[in-house]
């Protein structure tokens, strides 16, 4: 999704590192097949067992479920290779952490489409097709927890210090999106009445946190990074993703981009693409009736009928507000980072993305 | 919290003495640790990062933190951070030296427990609904797995001022029993959805322990252990414990499941042949049963019905075939097992005591 939420991503930013596209994909490619092997399961993830492990669970109960949501160009370990560059260190030696990054944004990307207001509007007391789903939300969880064992086995060959930080990081990563779909959930069951633009900024920071912050910020553990010059990076990195998200909406409004609601997969794409600074600045009406015999409306069809107002308005104060903000976003994320000294091929890449 | 004689009234002496002291400690240390005011400054210390704009506080405690606090204010046992307080003060620790751990470990639990009411499709926990009837579906999907991964942030933020290695061993075994929890997760979804009647007694077990040894009782009791500075040897006896005690503990709660000896019990009759679940009685009931019945039964399960009938055709072949009594044969083995590993702990007998009737109190006495 970095190729949405940063111009030119492709074209400008990943060009230069064509290499890395093989490395994260012969890593991933192989630690895959790892995953689905029981020997190496036993040795070196989940351990002998006490009784019996049911390896047919794997294959079955997991991965088969897991591998429409596993496709993907994997920008976000292709971004972090490049920012470990930037760092001066080997993206080979730390390739293995593009399971880290991939995995769990297969994993959100499944708790994002998880959509249990499906069933239980479309198909009341469908016990069966929530099962199903269910199934789909904990092979999910297990991709999340599975490529911890990388930080268990000090795969990275880090100090103590560096290893407490990454499982910090991973945990983080979990609160921030956590809280930040948690809040979105809550104001989309009250039609987003309750949301104010500093809100929903806030929002959006720990929302997408997985796409910018996490690689980044995973990166400067290996980097050996001060502490200092990480919560610079933090912070400016967080600029940056609120820039990027308000960026993306301003081009849906202007029907400057591509960007696509798959059929099937329109929750995967939904907090990305929501169109919050159109429903502050626009006034854009949803029309809260058609969910009043449920207790929680379907958020999807909330969604569409929003996209379609949206489609429809012209939203034009929200443009103007994103215009307001992006400068001084773009600075904040350009001053907190050269503080550091530090990602200045990164920086200069991601100047060359945007046209401001 | 449930009342204080009711929760003891089935405890031995020594154990019940040893909970009623520590029952207090244990409250207020959860209290301390999930609040029920939440502000910036603790935004900022769960998620490790400064925030550029102002968060929804008010949002994010409705929706991360109240559920599980519903479930906490309910009041369970707190069986896992008196475990804990056993297992410290055995090697010689100040409970107070650790007291937001005891938070941590029940919160982790509530959070978890809100997990598994969805997977069942349970309707009520403690008394009062369960997180996705309260909250939706999706609300407890994302509060439940939030609030259990804050729930750590005692422990990734090393807010104890553990020795870089302790702390890092802690981290590494939560870690692991993250990985195990969601590997026997799969496991077990897998066997229920779909309909996998091929599963024998040793992978049911082994699946158990994945999904549940993380709080009952082998995570907890392994935190105690290398909190403590127990001997290497005892920590490994520790976990074994708890995986011994979990197999007990788990078994009469499926016996519970089907026959609940208690309106305090607080669940529905037969959740788990709603959900198609292949609990071991299940699995000794197919065993058991003719081929006509376990055609009958497996139609049943395959259903994922809530009819009371139907439940009550396979709660009277279990009667039928005493399964029960099988189940409860081989918890009774485990509770033995577990107490062969206590006696081996370099601890006074006074807590082996606690032990043993801990392992009984857990597995054999366990109604509530």
């Amino acid at each position: 999704m970095l190729n949405h939420l940063i111009d030119n991503f492709e074209e400008k930013f990943l060009r230069p590192f064509g290499r890395d596209q093989e490395l994260v994909k012969a890593t991933l490619a192989s630690e895959l097949e790892n995953l689905a092997d029981p020997a190496f399961l036993e040795k070196d993830v989940i351990g002998e067992p006490l009784f019996a492990w049911d390896y047919r669970a794997i294959d079955e109960g997991c991965l088969d479920l897991m591998k429409p949501f596993m496709q993907s160009h994997s920008y976000t370990p292709l971004f972090f290779c490049s920012v470990l560059r930037d760092l001066g260190c080997d993206p080979e030696k730390y390739s293995k952490a593009s399971l880290l990054l991939e995995y769990s944004y297969y994993a959100l990307g499944v708790i994002d489409y998880f959509d249990f207001h499906k069933v239980f509007t479309s198909h009341k007391n469908d016990l069966k097709s929530f099962a199903e789903l269910t199934q789909l939300r904990y092979a999910a969880q297990y991709l999340i927890q599975y490529p911890r064992y990388l930080v268990i086995q000090n795969a990275f060959e880090l100090t103590k210090a560096e290893n407490i930080a990454l499982h910090k990081l991973y945990a983080t990563m979990g609160v921030t999106t956590g809280c930040g779909r948690g809040v979105f959930q809550k104001w989309a069951n009250n039609c987003f009445k309750d949301m104010s633009e500093a809100r929903y900024f806030q929002n959006c920071i720990h929302t997408l946190n997985n796409f910018l912050i996490f690689p980044v910020m995973t990166a400067a553990i290996f980097a050996k990074v001060s502490e200092a010059d990480k919560n610079n990076l933090q912070d400016g990195f967080a600029a940056l993703t609120l820039f990027s998200k308000l960026r993306l909406e301003k081009q849906i409004y202007l029907k400057q981009t591509d960007f696509k609601v798959e059929e099937g997969y329109s929750e995967l794409f939904s907090l990305l693409n929501f169109p919050g600074m159109a429903l502050l600045h626009d006034k854009i009406e949803i029309d809260g009736s058609q969910f009043k015999d449920n207790k929680y409306p379907w958020f999807t069809k909330m969604h569409q009928d929003m996209f379609a107002s949206v489609a429809s308005a012209a939203p034009e104060k929200a443009v103007a507000a994103i215009e307001k903000m992006e400068k001084e976003l773009f600075e904040t994320f350009l001053a907190k980072v050269s503080k550091t000294k530090l990602l200045g091929d990164t920086v200069s890449r991601i100047c060359e993305c945007y046209e401001m | 919290m449930k009342k204080l004689d009711e929760i003891t009234k089935r405890m031995p002496s020594e154990l019940n003495d040893f909970y009623r002291q520590k029952i207090e400690f244990i409250k207020r240390s959860i209290e301390n640790y999930f609040p029920k005011d939440i502000d910036n400054a603790f935004i900022e210390r769960i998620s490790g990062q400064s925030t550029l704009y102002s968060p929804d506080l008010a949002g994010i405690y409705q929706t991360i933190f109240q559920p599980t606090q519903e479930y906490l204010d309910r009041g369970g046992k707190v069986l896992r951070p008196v475990l804990v307080a056993l297992c410290l003060e055995a090697y010689g620790a100040r409970i107070e030296d650790f007291e937001p751990v005891f938070g941590a470990i029940e919160v982790m639990e509530d959070s978890s427990i809100m997990m598994d009411d969805y997977i069942d499709n349970s309707l009520t926990r403690r008394g009062g609904p369960c997180g996705h009837i309260a909250y939706g579906y999706p609300m407890a999907n994302i509060s439940s797995c939030t609030a259990f991964a804050l729930s750590h942030y005692l422990f990734y933020n090393n807010e104890l001022n553990l020795p870089e290695d302790k702390a890092l061993v802690l981290l590494d075994r939560i870690a692991w029993e993250h990985i195990q929890m969601a590997f026997g997760q799969i496991e077990e979804l897998y066997w229920t959805q779909s309909n996998v009647g091929s599963i024998t007694v040793e992978q049911y077990l082994q699946e158990t322990v994945a999904r549940c040894a993380f709080l009952t009782f082998r995570g907890p009791m392994r935190y105690a252990g290398i909190l403590a500075d127990a001997p290497a040897g005892d920590i490994k006896t520790l976990e074994r414990i708890g995986e011994y005690l979990l197999v007990g503990y788990h078994l009469k709660g499926d016996n519970l499941d089907m026959s609940p000896d208690s309106p305090e019990w607080g669940k529905v009759a037969g959740e788990d042949i709603t959900t198609g679940r292949r609990t071991l009685l299940i699995n000794y009931l197919l065993q058991s049963a003719t081929p006509e019945e376990r055609d009958k039964i497996e139609a049943i399960i395959c259903s994922r019905t809530d009819d009371e009938e139907k439940k009550k055709v396979v709660y009277e072949l279990v009667l039928k075939y005493n399964i029960f009594s099988k189940t409860k044969d081989l918890a009774a083995e485990y509770n033995m097992l577990a107490k062969q590993e206590i006696d081996k702990l370099n601890v006074s007998d006074e807590f082996k005591v606690l032990f043993h009737q801990f392992a009984d109190y857990a597995t054999a006495r366990r109604s509530l």
